[in-house]
């Protein structure tokens, strides 16, 4: 939940305090359009608005908790998949990019926290159990 | 085998939820993985490979992050063809450490293509600066950090700093996102099970 937050404050921060190095950080993840970007103090965001809101959905999942389903997994990437075929023919809108994107997001937080969790419990902590025991 | 009391969908052991309507389950034990660790490495390094290759190579890697969770999704999913049988599926563990390797493994080969690439494109990349840079002056209401971005994405220098700070980035946007994408593969082609 600190990871999501402090990812999501680093988006915020970079148009707030002009920090140029945020927004080369997330250029490998994000094409960081402006034309398909929220403003913030007169300057975009460091992600696009597709990426945003996923990030904006994980948020949320992680503070409030919301269960892993792998129904509402599999609709939302759906939908994402179908937006975005949707938007290469023309039919394309922040409103429908944001609302994919934020169910996205909410719908992969309790997966993700899932599996670091047990990642740390099977490999990190045989790899200390190993290190311990020579 | 248990199963959920909302849906029926088999729950398997330490399940903390129902994966399928995400009703929690009471009195969780938590489960662990038993896959050796030689196990991931082959299908880690050739996602690993594929994935570094197509997110250095100018235009194809216009996709964002999608080749680096394809590329974790895509060694998670190797390392389940190659579960003998009667090993049980893969947890979501396990295809966090299969997206963590492919994803430390593509850092390193995109940043080793980069580099012939951005040597044999320096001219072209500082043709198009200098094209953006009159273009860029002639739209004064453009902000001061998209000049800065578009700027430093054309700039055909390459200092051993630059590189090193490249890897690093890579490596931990690499790991962080090819681990999402071993996740979700787990996630979404169990049927009717937790982990």
């Amino acid at each position: 939940m600190v990871g999501a937050g402090l990812w999501f404050i680093a988006i915020v921060a970079a148009p707030l305090f002009h920090q140029q190095w945020i927004y080369t950080f997330f250029s490998g993840i994000c094409h960081q359009n402006p034309d398909r970007s929220w403003f913030l103090a007169g300057e975009p965001l460091a992600v696009c608005v597709r990426c945003t809101s996923i990030y904006a959905g994980f948020l949320i999942a992680m503070i409030s908790r919301v269960p892993p389903s792998a129904r509402f997994l599999k609709t939302a990437v759906v939908l994402t998949l179908t937006e975005f075929l949707v938007a290469q023919l023309g039919f394309d809108f922040e409103v429908s990019r944001s609302l994919t994107g934020l169910l996205l997001g909410l719908a992969t937080a309790g997966f993700v926290d899932q599996g670091v969790r047990e990642l740390v419990r099977e490999r990190l902590a045989r790899v200390l159990a190993g290190a311990a025991s020579q | 085998m248990k199963t959920c009391e909302k849906c029926g969908a088999s729950l398997a052991e330490g399940a903390q939820y129902c994966m399928q309507c995400g009703t929690a389950v009471e009195a969780a034990v938590q489960p662990s993985s038993s896959l050796p660790t030689g196990i991931f490495v082959a299908p880690a390094l050739l996602s690993g490979s594929v994935m570094g290759v197509l997110a250095s190579i100018p235009f194809v890697n216009c996709l964002c992050c999608a080749w680096i969770l394809g590329g974790g999704g895509f060694a998670a999913w190797l390392v389940g063809k190659k579960l003998p049988r009667g090993a049980g599926t893969l947890t979501y563990g396990d295809g966090a450490f299969a997206g963590v390797l492919t994803g430390v493994w593509g850092a390193i080969v995109t940043t080793a293509v980069s580099l012939p690439l951005r040597f044999l494109s320096a001219e072209a990349l500082a043709d198009m600066q200098g094209q953006f840079q009159d273009a860029l002056s002639q739209s004064p209401d453009i902000p001061d950090t998209v000049r800065e971005i578009i700027m430093s994405m054309l700039s055909p220098e390459v200092t051993a700093l630059s590189v090193l700070v490249g890897l690093v980035v890579n490596l931990m946007l690499y790991g962080l996102f090819a681990m999402i994408g071993g996740i979700l593969l787990v996630a979404v082609l169990r049927r009717n099970q937790n982990s």
